[in-house]
């Protein structure tokens, strides 16, 4: 069989490519993860209580939802102080992940490591200058160093312990994280605007890049009080609720041999691919968080989600442009969040840790990352050796989603309305929000 | 076809087990030739490096022996050698490496025949387990997890 | 002065090294002014096709462990095409989280590759994980999972503006060896096979007070909430600090978590493992016979704990089951 394969992807979390095969007028787009990801090996047999310090390999907030789920497993509270910690050193996390993406779509089209920065696009407007670009990632250097005070690393971090954190921050903690909400917040507005200026015109929108809409497909989100998991179909009606315990239950992962990644689907309906059908498949993140939300609490997050939805109509979308956008509110969310969570009053506090006293035999807890739905379960033998591990990480493992983005995006190539040459460029943002 | 013989190091104290190995050897007691013997100041000197050491460049077990305790010339050098063997038989396991593979024993300086019996033993009990292969490490039990194909 | 000719690689591993030279570029100003980036997959979507061109790289920063064919062959390729090949990051210098799949063997109904005709094939897992020394000799390394900031700035300029940037001071020049740190002023290569990092123990840079090494309770990580100001150890967690290189400042510790290894072992150290057992055996505080015993049986998971991030390239035991090693090591 002959493939034509498209590599290498820019912005993947893991090496990836796609395979395209065309064969008797069908089009197949096999989105493939190349390298191993073997968490499971790595973490059986280790102490249980070792587990937050090795899965945030996969992204940082499983270092949170680990600690979690370990609290569940010993039966512990955190008590006020370390949640506070906690939430804000998720607030962080939000704003890289989102302003980083934001700044790969910004630079999609240029080379950002040459001197010149500015160019223009087809039509001869500058996309976004150079000082702009610099500002969002110095915007993401202030984060991280947040991320450290309150995590010890910014990728991988490691004071989240079953119980609580690590360790109580001082004044010049907690005043310099301050500074640093300020001047996040200017760079989540300055990121807002250059994408306003890019992509919406008052009430009109220049997608250039952004043309794609996704099949309609299911949203997946876990609800604000991480009550229950808020499932929405492809016309935007609410489906049951999933308690998120059981979330293992009902979301099966299959694996394929063409790909190191396993599909995330519903386990409702039998397995078929995504071209057969997106019915068992459900987008994460930033978009499904739009698709199934409700108001943000935070002024200027929930002013950009009105403009959002008076420019674009009602949930559900499936375009790029709303998959953008919602990472755009969000980071501005995430933002207002740094300056609500990052003041003396909440990083203070007479303890920052519980001490288990017992040790049950399971835990399992789930969260939204900045990338989407994440749920940890693990079962212990009696010596705390991790006997068996579940992670769903449902936004690296929406592969039926990539793979239908691919295909859409090769075939209105093929269809004339994009230019050849432009179509992995075109795939690689197309699979960026996701 | 050759039987294996296998390679044993052994790490001896210079005023106990190397003098009994020494008697052992002058009382023309009957020994295999599997040893290789280095001798050391004290039981209590042999790091547990060295063992790894020995293990990597191609030895099949690694002996360590020392006085009794309480004979020893440093005094507790011997104790030290025996607290670091519970932790050092745990790694050991740990890596895929067999419990007899590594041996302590206090052998005092009059035990000539305790040290020729100690080194026949040992290379027939390691003859049998074979070679030693730095493989995957894999501990015995970890076999039974189960393990998903993940990708 | 022509631009030096930079090359960065991600294998196997997380986004987490590429994103933090990303990182560095905003952080000290764009480097581009004295280094040209000519492939980056990760950032840029170059193709293969940019080496096979013009094959002369000058510094390249491999960042994740060999974990396919693929890798493998990235591996040998960027070796032939780039006069210095740097280790980036524990992935690539030891292996790294990675490399603990090599404690379980792997089924072997896994590692087929697809040969059916019906779908795409994809690169062959290997059946033992590898660092990059695994493969092919390495110049340099810069440990860290990810490394920290001001030691890849140390690496960049020592290595990629040969002492050209005006930014001449490295702000971790204190804790870098002599030898490093003289090279990167004078703006000479540093000495073959170097670490950018520390050649004490993490002991050095730690922030807590260390008063008498013993302890006499071994405690897992949860069933402590232990002094602020006072060594772990020494509190009776397993912390790692001193048989693992320094350089990251005691970034885990400074967080009230023990030090788990990713700078890999110190100059001093042949086995992590081995002198974390000597060590800890001797900072027991036992009386007798019994009471060791005991605690050594509370201990769980020796290997993946000591060599958490190190166990394909530093584990002295497993080290010699390589057998692309043996051919690096007698090819060379």
């Amino acid at each position: 069989m002959q493939y034509t394969v498209l590599e290498p992807l820019r912005w993947q979390d893991r090496p990836a490519r796609i395979s395209v095969e065309e064969a008797d007028g069908r089009l197949n787009a096999y989105y493939q993860i190349t390298v191993p990801w073997q968490v499971s090996r790595m973490c059986l047999g280790r102490p249980v209580e070792e587990i937050p310090r090795i899965l945030p390999i996969l992204s940082p907030a499983h270092h949170i939802v680990s600690a979690m789920t370990l609290d569940r497993l010993f039966q512990v509270e955190p008590p006020p102080l370390a949640v506070n910690m906690r939430q804000a050193l998720i607030s962080t996390q939000y704003f890289v992940h989102h302003m980083r993406k934001l700044y790969f779509l910004f630079c999609s089209e240029i080379d950002p490591f040459r001197e010149y920065h500015i160019r223009g696009n087809d039509s001869g407007k500058p996309f976004v200058s150079s000082r702009v670009l610099d500002a969002m990632m110095h915007g993401v250097a202030l984060a991280e160093e947040a991320a450290t005070i309150l995590g010890g690393r910014p990728e991988h971090p490691v004071s989240v312990v079953p119980g609580g954190v690590g360790r109580f921050l001082k004044p010049p903690h907690y005043e310099r994280l301050a500074e640093i909400a300020e001047q996040s917040l200017k760079r989540a507005m300055e990121a807002a605007r250059a994408f306003h200026e890019r992509f919406v015109n008052g009430s009109e929108i220049s997608t250039g890049i952004l043309e794609l809409h996704l099949e309609p497909v299911a949203s997946l989100a876990l609800s604000r009080d991480m009550s229950h998991i808020l499932v929405t179909d492809e016309a935007g009606n609410e489906k049951a609720p999933i308690p998120p315990e059981s979330v293992f239950e009902t979301v099966g992962l299959h694996f394929e041999p063409w790909t190191y990644q396993p599909f995330a689907y519903f386990l409702e309906k039998d397995w078929k691919g995504p071209e057969e059908g997106m019915e068992r498949f459900f987008v994460v993140g930033s978009l499904a968080r739009l698709n199934t939300g409700r108001p943000y609490d935070h002024s200027l997050a929930e002013t950009e989600r009105q403009l959002l939805l008076s420019t674009l109509g009602s949930p559900p979308h499936f375009s790029l442009i709303a998959a953008f956008w919602s990472l755009v509110t969000e980071l501005i969310d995430s933002a207002e969040s740094m300056k609500e969570q990052f003041t003396q009053e909440k990083l203070t506090g007479p303890a920052i840790r519980s001490v288990p006293v017992t040790m049950g035999e399971r835990g399992f807890a789930s969260m939204e990352s900045p990338e989407g739905f994440i749920a940890h379960r693990y079962e212990v033998n009696d010596q705390g050796l991790v006997q068996s591990i579940q992670v769903l990480d449902a936004a690296s493992e929406n592969n039926a989603v990539r793979c239908a983005v691919a295909r859409a995006v090769i075939e209105a190539s093929r269809s004339g309305t994009v230019e050849r040459d432009r179509t992995k460029a075109m795939i690689e943002v197309s699979l960026l929000p996701f | 076809m050759t039987q294996f013989e296998p390679k044993i190091v052994a790490f001896l104290c210079n005023w106990c087990s190397y003098v009994a190995a020494d008697a052992a050897g002058v009382a023309r007691l009957v020994q295999k030739p599997n040893v290789r013997v280095i001798r050391v100041f004290c039981s209590g000197m042999v790091d547990p490096g060295y063992v790894l050491k020995a293990f990597a460049s191609g030895a099949d077990a690694v002996l360590v022996a020392g006085c009794h305790p309480g004979d020893c010339h440093y005094i507790s050098g011997n104790i030290k050698a025996m607290r670091r063997s519970f932790l050092l038989h745990k790694l050991l396991t740990d890596l895929g490496v067999e419990k007899e593979r590594f041996r302590l024993e206090w052998i005092a300086a009059s035990e000539g025949p305790r040290y020729a019996t100690v080194v026949n033993e040992m290379t027939e009990q390691i003859r049998k387990l074979g070679p030693f292969r730095p493989a995957s490490g894999s501990k015995p039990e970890r076999s039974e997890l189960t393990c998903r194909k993940e990708g | 002065m022509p631009k030096r000719r930079v090359a960065i690689y991600s294998a196997t591993g997380c986004s987490a090294c590429d994103n933090s030279i990303l990182g560095l570029h905003y952080q000290v100003g764009a480097f581009t002014g004295w280094a040209e980036i000519v492939f980056w997959p990760y950032l840029r979507g170059d193709s293969w096709q940019v080496l096979e061109d013009d094959r002369q790289i000058d510094v390249c920063f491999f960042c994740g462990s060999i974990a396919t064919e693929e890798d493998r062959h990235a591996a040998l390729r960027l070796r032939a095409a780039a006069r210095v090949l740097v280790a980036c990051g524990a992935c690539a210098a030891f292996g790294g989280l990675p490399g603990l799949v090599n404690l379980i063997p792997a089924d072997p109904t896994e590692m087929s590759t697809s040969s059916q005709d019906t779908w795409p094939p994809l690169p062959r897992a290997k059946s033992r994980v590898s660092g990059l020394p695994g493969i092919v000799p390495v110049d340099y390394f810069v440990p860290g999972c990810p490394p920290t900031q001001p030691l890849l700035w140390a690496c960049f300029q020592a290595l990629v503006s040969g002492g050209e940037s005006q930014i001449r001071a490295s702000f971790s020049a204190a804790r870098l060896p002599e030898a490093i740190s003289t090279a990167v002023a004078a703006g000479v290569l540093p000495p073959h096979g170097s670490t950018f990092a520390g050649e004490k123990a993490v002991c050095a840079s730690c922030c807590r007070a260390k008063e008498e090494k013993k302890f006499s309770r071994l405690y897992r990580g949860h069933e402590l909430d232990p002094d602020a100001g006072r060594c772990l150890l020494e509190q009776g967690l397993i912390c790692q600090g001193l048989a693992t290189r320094e350089g990251c400042g005691g970034l885990c510790t400074a967080v009230g978590v023990p030090c788990r290894g990713c700078f890999g072992k110190a100059e001093a150290v042949y086995d992590a493992g081995a002198k974390m057992v000597s060590a800890i055996s001797s900072t027991f505080d036992a009386a007798e016979a019994g009471q060791a015993s005991e605690m050594a049986a509370r201990f769980v998971d020796l290997a993946g704990t000591f060599y958490r991030y190190t166990l394909a390239e530093q584990c002295a035991l497993l080290a010699g089951a390589s057998e692309e090693r043996n051919d690096a090591i007698h090819g060379s």
